[in-house]
């Protein structure tokens, strides 16, 4: 029985009991009762079907000259559903709006946050990023005039590629305040995956060689695989395979694939790692979550970025189970 | 000035009752239609209920009053409960509590003419309605 039928029998009972006894107790129950009507959304209008089905039954079951009379009584338990339902549905009402007054101020003041947010980004980059400027700078001088100091000029070449180094974080956070902020149209290009994938190994060559690790590719080079991208789905695809790298035993083989299904273009990496279990397959993506950290170097935020990335691209990523052990990532994302 | 008069202590639901039916015979001996009768005593059932669900005793008073040449019904309902800390958030329509619908004060007031209350925090609160005929 539904919800509502099961509301409709109840009042009918009590719809009987007071006709039959004309106990206030029952009025006190129909008042309440009204209340769940107002809960369960159910209109005055079906409330009145039920009463008057209840009354009509009742009726039939007295001699005739009883009708006016019980119809007369019956009157007394409608107004008192009627009263109640109509005040409990004034403040469902109120509730609502009150609600709807609540959220919008939440969502205002969330807007707020995120915009405070952009702008502390962007200032704090700028902000950071001249001085930078200066230290690169004077260590170029001290580089010039280390009158061929070895050892000046070793330290002076420290002290630039650790200002590199933090610029290039400064830019990472502003990537994935921007990843977050969803792309804009100018952003995106028509891109070759064949040739990201080319560029990614190409970039990670270093990587793949101290790994020991054997990348299969198992996708047609003599055909394109065209989608829309960014410069973030790059970066997506990057981190997905320098996971699988990461996660994998020296000296396996990673497959790597690529598939047209029609619509969209069929990214995946299958390693064979320790694997994710079930629970951990979804918690990956999200931010500082890793399955097993043991020596493993990583802020534990790619994942999170390229989650953003790929759906911000209109695509999806997943992890499978490997047959033969270990874990696939999956990335689809929509053909140009 | 007024011949007829109920005082019903609340303790259960049972009282609850009580006092609705009380109301219903009072108003109806004023003169109120049905639809005002069942106005009053829904209001008595809702004041009756705040009173157990956040005082869990207290009293309602029921009876005819005449002023300014009007005649109608008061119902007062007193109790030393914890009293009301924001009698203004209590009064707003759609804030609620004891967590139900139709079980606040506002519905009460919309139901009467007149709404006056009373609340001291520790002490108790005493809510005093009327209808006019």
């Amino acid at each position: 029985m539904t919800h509502e039928s099961e509301l409709r029998e109840e009042y009918s009972k009590l719809l009987r009991g007071f006709l039959e006894s004309g106990d206030e107790r029952y009025l006190y129950d129909i008042e309440n009762i009204s209340k769940e009507f107002v809960r369960a959304n159910i209109g005055p209008d079906y409330i009145l079907e039920a009463h008057l089905n209840t009354l009509n039954k009742i009726v039939s079951e007295f001699p005739v000259d009883k009708a006016v009379y019980i119809y007369n009584k019956a009157s007394e338990p409608l107004f008192n559903l009627m009263v109640a339902y109509a005040t409990a549905y004034h403040d469902y009402i109120a509730m609502n709006e009150e609600r709807y007054l609540r959220e919008k101020q939440l969502a205002d003041e969330l807007n707020d946050a995120n915009r405070n947010q952009e702008m502390f980004i962007s200032i704090m980059s700028h902000d950071i990023r001249s001085p930078l400027t200066a230290v690169v700078g004077y260590s170029g001088l001290i580089q010039k005039w280390s009158n061929d100091d070895e050892k000046i000029k070793r330290f002076a070449e420290k002290i630039e590629m650790t200002a590199m180094e933090i610029d290039r974080m400064i830019e990472s956070i502003r990537t994935y305040s921007r990843v977050k902020k969803g792309n804009s149209k100018e952003d995106f290009d028509e891109i070759d995956l064949k040739v990201t994938l080319s560029e990614i190994f190409e970039f990670l060559d270093e990587k793949i060689q101290v790994h020991g690790t054997k990348i299969e590719r198992r996708y047609r080079t003599d055909r394109d695989y065209m989608a829309l991208g960014t410069e973030f789905l790059k970066n997506a695809y990057l981190n997905i395979l320098d996971n699988a790298i990461k996660y994998s035993p020296k000296n396996s083989i990673i497959s790597v694939t690529l598939d047209d299904t029609g619509s969209d273009l069929k990214f995946g990496v299958a390693d064979h790692g320790d694997g994710v279990p079930d629970e951990m397959k979804e918690a990956v993506f999200e931010r500082f979550t890793r399955n097993n950290k043991c020596g493993i170097k990583g802020s534990g935020i790619g994942l999170a970025i390229a989650r953003h990335a790929i759906e911000s691209h209109g695509g999806k990523v997943w992890i499978e189970d490997n047959p033969g052990g270990g874990c696939i990532f999956y990335v689809t994302v929509p053909k140009a | 000035m007024s011949d007829a008069e109920e005082t019903i202590p609340i303790k259960d639901e049972y009282a609850i009752v009580a006092a609705r039916s009380a109301g219903k015979t009072i108003s109806s001996k004023c003169g109120f239609g049905l639809v005002d009768q069942t106005r009053i005593s829904t209001a008595i059932s809702e004041l009756a209920r705040n009173i157990l669900v956040y005082a869990v005793t207290g009293t309602v008073y029921i009876r005819e009053v005449a002023a300014d040449g009007k005649h109608g019904i008061e119902v007062v309902a007193e109790d030393h409960g914890p009293g009301i800390v924001n009698l203004d958030l209590a009064m707003t329509d759609g804030h609620t509590t004891g967590g139900g619908l139709g079980a606040g004060l506002p519905g009460t007031k919309r139901l009467m003419d007149e709404f006056d209350i009373i609340s001291a925090v520790g002490e108790g609160t005493t809510v005093t309605v009327r209808k006019w005929l």
